[in-house]
């Protein structure tokens, strides 16, 4: 099996830039610094590469919406601000292969014509951080980024922001206003970063893992990456499983990758004294699938999208017979309304309000009022602010009370009649 | 006007109707233009757009959600309804969304019966509260700057009072503090909400969170009336709502003036004002000069008239930069009757200024002054004095702010001073008679870019006897035969006065317009 984000992950010391130039690292950068912007967008383009954070939007699609000539710099933001329950690739990805992140945000910055990337890394990471500060410096001292990189004549800096801890400053525009040195709110599209974004200026925000892959394309070709995987989910991904299987961890797959394989067989299936539930496919905030839907399921965007969830950022909680869905949904709902930047009125009270309510009936005060009171919190949040945050609430709200009703009406308190 | 291209012009069709307007204006104004009051928290026309409050949204032809029509710009073609169920159950959503965390203390709040979510509750919402679980609590009367109080609890987190601090005033005292729903508006540490603006905060603030201090528990504003009038404060002539008293039952409120908020007008103030004109209206209220009744005043008047009348050339007649152009006009009247000299000089120290609203001219019409051949300086004032039998002194306190012409006013052997205040000029004379406030009367002022603006007195309001308009009493003195009215006298100044020529009380309206040949 092809792998390309964890091929040198076992590899002693993978994470230097000895052992990362040994393996031929740098080499499509520099091969970079002679091409054509445009022919770079065209190869990754025609790879077909998805963003990786979550929503899918084919990379090389979004690096031609920046506008040219604009007489204004055009920044780089990489989304390393990984925070979705469930999903911890990126880190790993930082963690033990950092310059093929660098080399792929350099390659990325030079496509579209960017003399300045912003890496922004979440706060609560430290040996990640501590491994980008350090790849960073030594990848400068080697002369990849900086003033007249390779005698090429060209400048790229590379800029490492930590953010402070929010979940929201991984939604792109969350971001830039964190770049920018404001308060981590998403701002209003359009217009959208590609045109408007960082300071004002033309922006890219691209996944760590999306990045990642960028070097691997280059050097394979497009047509090899699009050997991989499904027609229209192409290549490789990284899907973190967590939850009581046997294995957990990171794992690299093509596209179209049962999951059932994944979770019983490369995961070794579940721990002895307990059975499979539910999964949550793609972070906490995508639809929750009962088991026997889940083990019939492919790992690829389409396949997911057919039965009403998501491929997500690829964070695949296993959920098992001992566990309480209303207590989990307690425990996401707690999450969000935590993390809501509290800026979008729907949000700010919805995400708080639909908490309260399954406060209540997870301490056995709900009644069945309450139970349709949280669907219509939940109805009235849905689509109606700046950006997702509040439906990555309404989508497990819905997901539960879906296929897991029952539980939940089992906690309900009995109204007697006055 | 300007060189700049206009616009092009697109046309939108909201609701059924259509309509012509810039490109790119956003689709909330285009609506407005119809009539159509599109109900909105965070949005102004003179801040930037936020969208968060979501109130705003409509339904968009091939847009696809309910975006928010602050920040729909409009395009050529563009369809919108205002009126769906669609737009209905949302804009209820986002009320009762707003009252969840709400404390719905309007029985102790100053923003009741001025308030945009009690008057949108009526509007768009009236549903029962649903809500079953405790609310969250945030920190009540907080003393964030000297003039404007705080109650977080009752805040929508709209921003509109950050955004204000930031890109109106730059100078940036206010935050979002916390998170979600916990999220609060407050001071950056060690900073406090007192900028030279800071009471348009509490204007703009949609809800109870931000209200002015000054005003607070003063009175329920259902029991008050507002007039559109001018800021007697600066050069600047902010056009502004004076709040007075007028009520059948709470008699002890009328003839009050309670406090001055700004009126929009983009040419002057935009929405705008200083913090300085909000105590303006204590003119209206401190140290009115009264005679005993309408008799003793017209005896006085009487009495100061046959003076004038005697002195002939030996009077001297000063207004001030305070003096309406039809006061003025009169005093120019007067002394050509009589034959004597009439100077207007300026009463106020310059001030702070600076490149917002502030201009160190503290006088509200000295342009005017200017434009009527009044303006004169100290020193010409003082000569003038000099040997002068009789002086009537109009609104200017000429002993309170010279000392040299204190010396040559003390030096006048009769000194009539017409004002509505009491001051230093005032106690130093021989007769006062007592004049209307700025509220009190109908008028014009001259603004430092010459723009000629209305001041106006409520219709129902008398001037309690003992006091009258200054333009009566002047008549009385013997500027005019019989009553005056200031139309006619501006009628009259527009046919005279070059810079006012083409002019009339109508064509001033509400927001003025520009004299001095300046701009038709």
């Amino acid at each position: 099996m092809t792998l390309i984000l964890t091929a040198r992950w076992q590899t002693k010391d993978s994470h230097t830039l000895a052992s990362y130039e040994s393996a031929g690292g740098y080499e499509m950068w520099k091969k970079a610094l002679g091409m054509e912007p445009a022919a770079i967008t065209e190869e990754v383009k025609q790879s077909g590469v998805r963003g990786r954070g979550g929503a899918g939007f084919p990379t090389g699609l979004k690096w031609t919406f920046v506008p040219q000539n604009t007489g204004k710099p055009v920044y780089l933001c990489v989304n390393a601000d990984e925070s979705e329950p469930g999903t911890n690739k990126d880190r790993e990805i930082l963690e033990r292969d950092p310059h093929m992140l660098i080399e792929g945000s350099l390659i990325a910055a030079r496509a579209i014509r960017c003399k300045t990337i912003f890496f922004y890394i979440r706060g609560e990471f430290d040996l990640a951080y501590r491994r980008i500060v350090t790849a960073a410096e030594e990848a400068r001292r080697a002369g990849h980024f900086g003033q007249n990189i390779h005698g090429s004549g060209q400048d790229v800096d590379f800029i490492i922001c930590k953010g402070g801890g929010a979940y929201v400053c991984g939604e792109e525009t969350g971001l830039i206003s964190s770049v920018e040195g404001g308060r981590g709110e998403p701002k209003v599209k359009p217009p959208f970063p590609a045109v408007k974004g960082a300071f004002g200026c033309p922006t890219i925000v691209n996944n760590v893992e999306t990045l990642a892959v960028v070097p691997w394309v280059l050097r394979h070709g497009a047509a090899a990456y699009k050997a991989l995987g499904t027609e229209k989910s192409p290549g490789t991904k990284l899907f973190s499983v967590s939850g009581r299987v046997k294995r957990p961890g990171n794992y690299e797959v093509p596209l179209g990758y049962p999951l059932k394989q994944l979770l019983l067989e490369d995961c070794g299936g579940m721990q002895d004294g307990y059975t499979m539930k539910a999964v949550i496919p793609g972070g906490s905030s995508t639809p929750v699938l009962p088991a026997d839907i889940a083990l019939g399921v492919n790992l690829d965007y389409e396949a997911m999208a057919a039965v009403g969830t998501m491929l997500g950022s690829g964070g695949i909680i296993v959920i098992d017979h001992t566990q309480s869905m209303p207590d989990l949904l307690l425990v996401l709902a707690h999450f969000y309304s935590h993390e809501s930047c509290g800026q979008c009125t729907p949000c700010r009270e919805g995400t708080g309000w639909a908490h309260r309510i399954l406060q209540r009936i997870n301490a056995g005060e709900g009644t069945a009022a309450d139970l349709k009171l949280l669907e219509s919190v939940a109805s009235q949040m849905s689509g109606a602010t700046i950006c997702a945050l509040a439906d990555a609430l309404v989508m497990p709200i819905r997901g539960f009370l879906k296929h897991y009703r029952s539980e939940f009406e089992a906690l309900l308190r009995t109204e007697v009649q006055a | 006007m300007s060189e700049s291209p206009s616009p092009k012009l697109v046309n939108v069709n909201i609701d059924g109707q259509t309509v012509s307007v810039p490109e790119g204006m956003p689709l909330i104004d285009a609506a407005a233009k119809l009539g159509i009051d599109i109900p909105r928290f965070c949005y102004h026309p003179n801040l930037p757009v936020a969208g968060n409050c979501r109130m705003c949204a409509v339904e968009v032809d091939k847009a696809r959600g309910l975006p928010i029509s602050c920040a729909t710009p409009c395009t050529e073609g563009m369809v919108a309804r205002t009126q769906t169920d669609t737009v209905k159950k949302h804009r209820a959503a986002v009320m009762e969304f707003l009252l969840v965390n709400h404390p719905i203390d309007c029985p102790i709040c100053d923003q009741a019966g001025e308030c945009t979510l009690q008057q949108y509750y009526m509007q768009h919402d009236l549903q029962t509260s649903r809500l079953e679980v405790e609310k969250v609590h945030y920190d009540k009367r907080v003393d964030i700057g000297p003039r404007v109080v705080l109650d977080q609890e009752r805040c929508v987190e709209c921003t509109r009072c950050i955004r204000f601090c930031d890109h109106v005033t730059g100078s940036s005292e206010l935050l979002m503090v916390n998170r979600g729903d916990h999220n609060a508006i407050s001071t950056f540490p060690g900073t406090s909400l007192d900028n030279d603006y800071s009471v348009n905060t509490a204007d703009i603030c949609p809800v109870g969170a931000l209200t002015e201090k000054d005003f607070r528990f003063k009175a329920r504003v259902w029991f008050l009336k507002e007039q559109a009038t001018i800021c007697p404060g600066c050069s600047k002539g902010c056009n502004v709502d004076v709040s007075y008293g007028d009520h059948a039952i709470l008699a002890d409120y009328n003839g009050k003036a309670f406090r001055v908020k700004p009126r929009v007008n983009d040419a002057v103030n935009k929405a705008w004002m200083c913090d300085f004109g909000r105590s303006e209206y204590r003119r209206v209220n401190d140290g009115r000069l009264s005679a005993p009744s309408a008799s003793a005043l017209a005896e006085l008047t009487a009495s100061a008239s046959a003076r004038l009348a005697a002195a002939g050339p030996k009077a001297v007649l000063i207004t001030g930069f305070e003096a309406t152009l039809e006061e003025m006009a009169l005093v120019r009247a007067l002394a050509a009757r009589l034959g004597c000299k009439a100077l207007a000089v300026a009463d106020r120290a310059d001030g702070k200024a600076d490149d917002l609203l502030l201009e160190a001219d503290k006088h509200p019409n000295r342009k005017g002054a200017e434009w009527l051949g009044l303006a004169a300086d100290a020193a010409q004032v003082a000569r003038a004095l000099r040997g002068a039998e009789v002086v009537l002194v109009h609104r200017a306190d000429i002993v309170g702010s010279c000392p040299e012409l204190a010396e040559a006013f003390a030096a006048v052997p009769q000194r009539i001073v017409l004002a509505s205040q009491e001051s230093a000029t005032s106690r130093a004379a021989t007769a006062v008679l007592a004049g209307a406030s700025f509220l009190e009367k109908d008028g014009h002022w001259v603004n430092s870019a010459g723009r000629v603006q209305r001041i106006a007195k409520p219709q129902s309001w008398r001037i309690p006897a003992g006091r009258e308009d200054d333009l009566q009493i002047l008549a009385g003195l013997g500027a005019a035969d019989g009553r005056v009215r200031a139309h006619e006298v501006f009628a009259r100044l527009a046919h005279e006065v070059a810079a006012l020529r083409g002019l009339s009380f109508a064509s001033s309206g509400q927001g003025g317009v520009m004299g001095g040949g300046a701009c038709a």
